[in-house]
C-alpha cells in the first residue's frame, strides 16, 4: 500500500508531489516566541490590539455588491450575486449560499483542501444567515463570494466583516451587521492574543508551544446574540472558554465600529 | 442534518416538552441516552468498534499501515479518517448525495485529533522523515437516526482504545535503515486513548440547549454545538452549525453541561472498554 494517493482516492491527500523548499531548512528560525521582551507581540501590538483595518467596497463592477477588507496582510475580496432565481427546491424563505476560495498563493505553505474550504463556507453562511431578512426574498437564492487572496492570520474574522460590508451595501434587508473577532491563546489562556497573525495562529505545522489554540466568535451587536463559534485547540475548562468568548465580542465590537464609521461615511 | 418533516403540531410539542424539561421520551433536557458499545469485533482490522445508540448505528474499523509522513510534520505519524454514509443508513444518501455529510464528518474528527494533541503521533513515526504509522479510521454508517457526530467519536475512541499495532524494531544507520517485524502477532503495542475527546452536541430548542437529541428533536432545533470534551472535562473543539443565534448566557451554560456530560461519556467508555471480553485471534 503506497502513501494516501494511489488506492484511496476519496481520502484527503495531504501530501502533494512538490514542497515548500523552507522545509527542507534543517534549523527552524530560533525566536518563534509571540512576545518581545516588553511584552509586545513581535509587529509591535500589545496583546490586545488588533491590527489596521482598510476597507473599500463597490470594487467589482458587475456584481450586486462586493467590498475589500485587509487586517494587516490578510487580504479578502467578498462579491454578493443576487438575490436571483433558483434551481433548488421552492422555499419561503431566501437562500443564502456561500463560497469561500482560497487563491493558490494565499498561503505561506499549502492552500486548505477542497474540503477545508467547504467548512469555511458553512461555517461562514450559517453565521451571517441569522442576520439577513431572508423572508423578504422568497423562493430567490443570494451568493455570497468570498476570496482570501492573502492569509495571514483571522482569515473567518476578515470574511465576515468583508461579507457583511458587501451585504450591508447590496440592499438586502439586515436585522444587524454581523461582526467577528479571531483570538488565539496560550495555556490557561495567561495570554490571549487578539486578531493573530498567521504565525500566531495555532497550528499543528506550527512549532510555537506558546499558543494552543484559537477562538473565532461571530456576533450580532445589535442583537447581542451570538450567531458563529468555532474553536480549535482545547480550552482547559468552560470558564476559560466563556473568557475567550468575551475577548472575542470585545474585538468584535471594534471591528464593528470601524464598519459602523465606514458605512457612516459612506451614505 | 435534518431531514424529517414534522408538523407544526409536533414541532410545538417537542417546544413545550423542552420547556417543562420532560421530553417526548421521558428524558430531562440534560439526560444523555443509554448507548451500546462493542469493541474488538471485526477481525481484519487491527481494531475495531460499534456503537448503537436508539436506531443509530455506526461501525469503525481502524487499519494501522506503513506510509509517508506529512513533510510539514516528518516526525510524527499521521491519522486519517473516512466516513461512509451509504444509502444503507437512509434513503436520503441515495446516489452520491451522503458523500458531503460523510467528508464534512470526516473533517470534523480530524480537525478534532489533530488540534487536541490527544494521541502521541510521535510515537507513531519510525523512521523520521521516511516512515511512519498511518492510521486510517473507516467508519460506516450503518442507520441514521440522529446524533452521529456524538455516536461517531465515540465508536472511534473506542475502536482506536482497541488498536493492536505491530512492535517494530529499525535496524542499520543511516541510509540503509530496515524495518523488521516481528514473527509473534501478539507482539504489539496499543494507542494511548486516555486524553481522546468525544463529541457532545447541544442542539438549541426554543431557548434552551439539550443534550443528545432525537431525530424528531434535530428536525426542529434551530442549531446545534459539538463540543469536543476529553476525560478531564477540557473543551477540545467547539463549532455551531445551523442558522440560529444565541446569548451569551445560554452559551455559558451549554459549555459547561457539554464538559459534564463528556466527562460521564468517556467514563462510560472506559469502563465498556475494560470489561470487554478481548477477542482472540
Amino acid at each position: 500500500m503506497a502513501g494516501a494517493g494511489s488506492g484511496r482516492r476519496n481520502r484527503y491527500l495531504a501530501p502533494e508531489a512538490t514542497r515548500n523548499p523552507l522545509l527542507c531548512l534543517k534549523e527552524k528560525k530560533e525566536d518563534n516566541s509571540i512576545l518581545r521582551s516588553n511584552q509586545l507581540r513581535q509587529d509591535g501590538r500589545s496583546c490586545t490590539d488588533i491590527r489596521p483595518v482598510s476597507i473599500q467596497s463597490g470594487i467589482v463592477s458587475h456584481v450586486t455588491s462586493s467590498a475589500y477588507i485587509e487586517l494587516g496582510d490578510t487580504k479578502v475580496l467578498c462579491s454578493i450575486l443576487g438575490p436571483r432565481h433558483t434551481q433548488k427546491d421552492f422555499n419561503l424563505e431566501g437562500q443564502v449560499l456561500c463560497q469561500v476560495k482560497f487563491a493558490p498563493f494565499s498561503c505561506h505553505f499549502q492552500k486548505p483542501s477542497q474540503q477545508e474550504e467547504k467548512f469555511m463556507s458553512s461555517i461562514i453562511s450559517e453565521a451571517i444567515v441569522g442576520a439577513i431578512r431572508t423572508e423578504t426574498f422568497p423562493k430567490l437564492e443570494t451568493l455570497v463570494n468570498i476570496v482570501v487572496l492573502e492569509n495571514d492570520g483571522s482569515m473567518l474574522t476578515a470574511a465576515i466583516l468583508c461579507a457583511s460590508i458587501a451585504l450591508a451595501t447590496s440592499g438586502i434587508e439586515m436585522k444587524d451587521l454581523p461582526t467577528a473577532c479571531t483570538v488565539s491563546y496560550s495555556d490557561k489562556a495567561s495570554n490571549i492574543y487578539y486578531d493573530p497573525t498567521i504565525a500566531e495562529e495555532y497550528s499543528t505545522a506550527n512549532e510555537n508551544k506558546d499558543v494552543i489554540g484559537y477562538k473565532s466568535v461571530v456576533y450580532l451587536p445589535l442583537l447581542r446574540e451570538i450567531s458563529g463559534v468555532y474553536q480549535v485547540g482545547v480550552a482547559e475548562s468552560h470558564s476559560v472558554s466563556s473568557q475567550l468568548l468575551e475577548a472575542c465580542i470585545e474585538g468584535g465590537l471594534r471591528y464593528h465600529e470601524r464598519v459602523r464609521q465606514y458605512l457612516k461615511d459612506l451614505a | 442534518m435534518a431531514d424529517r418533516i414534522l408538523s407544526d403540531f409536533e414541532i410545538s410539542y417537542i417546544k413545550q416538552g423542552v420547556l417543562a424539561d420532560m421530553r417526548s421520551d421521558g428524558r430531562s433536557c440534560r439526560d444523555y441516552r443509554s448507548f451500546e458499545l462493542r469493541s474488538g469485533i471485526v477481525s481484519n482490522t487491527s481494531g475495531s468498534a460499534e456503537i448503537k445508540l436508539e436506531r443509530t448505528n455506526i461501525l469503525v474499523g481502524v487499519k494501522a499501515e506503513i506510509g509517508q509522513p506529512n513533510p510539514l510534520n516528518p516526525n510524527k505519524g499521521r491519522i486519517e479518517f473516512f466516513v461512509d454514509c451509504s444509502a444503507l443508513a437512509s434513503p436520503k444518501f441515495e446516489g452520491r448525495r451522503g458523500e458531503d455529510l460523510g467528508r464534512n464528518l470526516a473533517h470534523r474528527l480530524s480537525d478534532l485529533y489533530e488540534n487536541s494533541n490527544c494521541i502521541d503521533l510521535e510515537s507513531l513515526s519510525i523512521i523520521p522523515g521516511q516512515d511512519c504509522w498511518i492510521i486510517y479510521v473507516d467508519a460506516l454508517v450503518l442507520e441514521y437516526s440522529g446524533g452521529v457526530l456524538d455516536c461517531l467519536s465515540i465508536a472511534v475512541k473506542g475502536a482506536l482504545a482497541n488498536t493492536k499495532i505491530p512492535k517494530l524494531t529499525v535496524i542499520g544507520e543511516g541510509e540503509e535503515q530496515e524495518i523488521e517485524i516481528s514473527d509473534n502477532p501478539f507482539d504489539s503495542t496499543s494507542i494511548d486513548t486516555n486524553n481522546v475527546p468525544v463529541f457532545v452536541s447541544l442542539s438549541l430548542i426554543g431557548n434552551q440547549f439539550i443534550v443528545d437529541a432525537s431525530h424528531e428533536e434535530e428536525a426542529c432545533s434551530l442549531c446545534q454545538l459539538s463540543v469536543g470534551v476529553n476525560h478531564k472535562g477540557s473543551i477540545c473543539s467547539i463549532l455551531k452549525e445551523g442558522a440560529g443565534s444565541f446569548k451569551h448566557r445560554q452559551y455559558n451554560e451549554a459549555i459547561s453541561l457539554a464538559s459534564e456530560i463528556g466527562v460521564s461519556v468517556i467514563e462510560k467508555i472506559t469502563l465498556t472498554n475494560n470489561t470487554a471480553p478481548e477477542k482472540m485471534l
